[in-house]
């Protein structure tokens, strides 16, 4: 049986783990088609930042779907995880091109106008790590894939959250110095 | 104690140690280096590696740079979406 997002969210959420990896798949489905998509439209001036992808992908969802998420910050965390996945698989694909000396030119232009970011290693490590965080307190590494890999301001996440911007920036603190002793042991 | 016992354990005295003020933080480390040597030790090796951290720039940049699209302009379609959500409601 087909299963909305929306329910999915909702099983995930009582507990359900196989309708958690059937969400996440659907999400990262959902994030991958949105930006294949913009690839192929092209246009040099026309371009994806993350946060801008997750919203995109939440007016999607809910037009198709017709449903209302019981708060968007449940969606966007969900949603934000995927994009984790989405941003490491597109950072492999260019190191993968690097390697094969086929990464010159880009639908936006010249590739050296996009930055390199974080090492691919690195990012499959913290991948791990936030792995380890979730089991131990989901919120916090849910904080790590909005701000980090998806770009939310503090600001922004304060107000998603409902929290002070100084509760936020706690969090990250505590958040970053827990990445940094798993990654000691990994 | 386990990996994620440990990493338990430290988010709950992370969440102590960083509300407090450095004066009272200390006054408090004080107290749980006698009551609790080994979490004390990991804490104080934690908060000590912060400063460092910071200048490593760890996780201080996102992740990758926009998905090889170009760089970030927001169309009305997009805009719509951020006020909606600004707002709370549902488009």
């Amino acid at each position: 049986v087909d299963l909305s997002i929306a329910q999915l969210i909702q099983t995930a959420e009582a507990g359900d783990g196989a309708a958690a990896d059937q969400l996440f798949a659907a999400l990262y489905s959902e994030l991958h088609g949105i930006a294949e998509r913009q690839l192929h439209r092209g246009g040099s001036d026309l371009t994806l930042g993350t946060t801008t992808l997750l919203h995109e992908a939440y007016l999607n969802i809910s037009e198709r779907e017709g449903v209302q998420f019981a708060t968007r910050g449940q969606f966007l965390a969900y949603a934000a995880r995927s994009m984790r996945g989405l941003m490491i698989d597109y950072a492999r694909r260019r190191r993968a091109k690097k390697r094969g000396g086929e990464f010159h030119i880009t639908s936006s232009g010249v590739d050296s106008a996009v930055p390199d970011g974080v090492p691919v290693q690195e990012l499959e490590q913290l991948d791990r790590a936030l792995h380890t965080l979730a089991s131990v307190d989901r919120e916090l590494a849910e904080l790590v894939d909005l701000h980090f890999f998806c770009g939310f301001s503090f600001v922004e996440l304060a107000e998603l959250r409902g929290v002070s911007e100084r509760t936020v920036q706690r969090d990250w603190r505590k958040a970053r110095l827990l990445l940094h002793r798993t990654l000691q042991d990994s | 104690m386990t990996g994620t016992e440990l990493l338990a354990a430290l988010g709950a005295l992370l969440n102590q140690a960083l509300d407090l003020t450095p004066g009272e933080r200390e006054t408090w480390l004080a107290r749980l280096r006698i009551e609790q040597p080994a979490h004390a030790a990991e804490l104080d090796a934690l908060l000590a590696a912060e400063a460092d951290l910071d200048s490593r720039g760890f996780l201080s940049e996102q992740a990758i740079g926009p998905l090889e699209y170009g760089l970030g302009r927001e169309d009305a379609r997009v805009r719509e979406v951020r006020r909606l959500l600004a707002q709370g409601g549902h488009p």
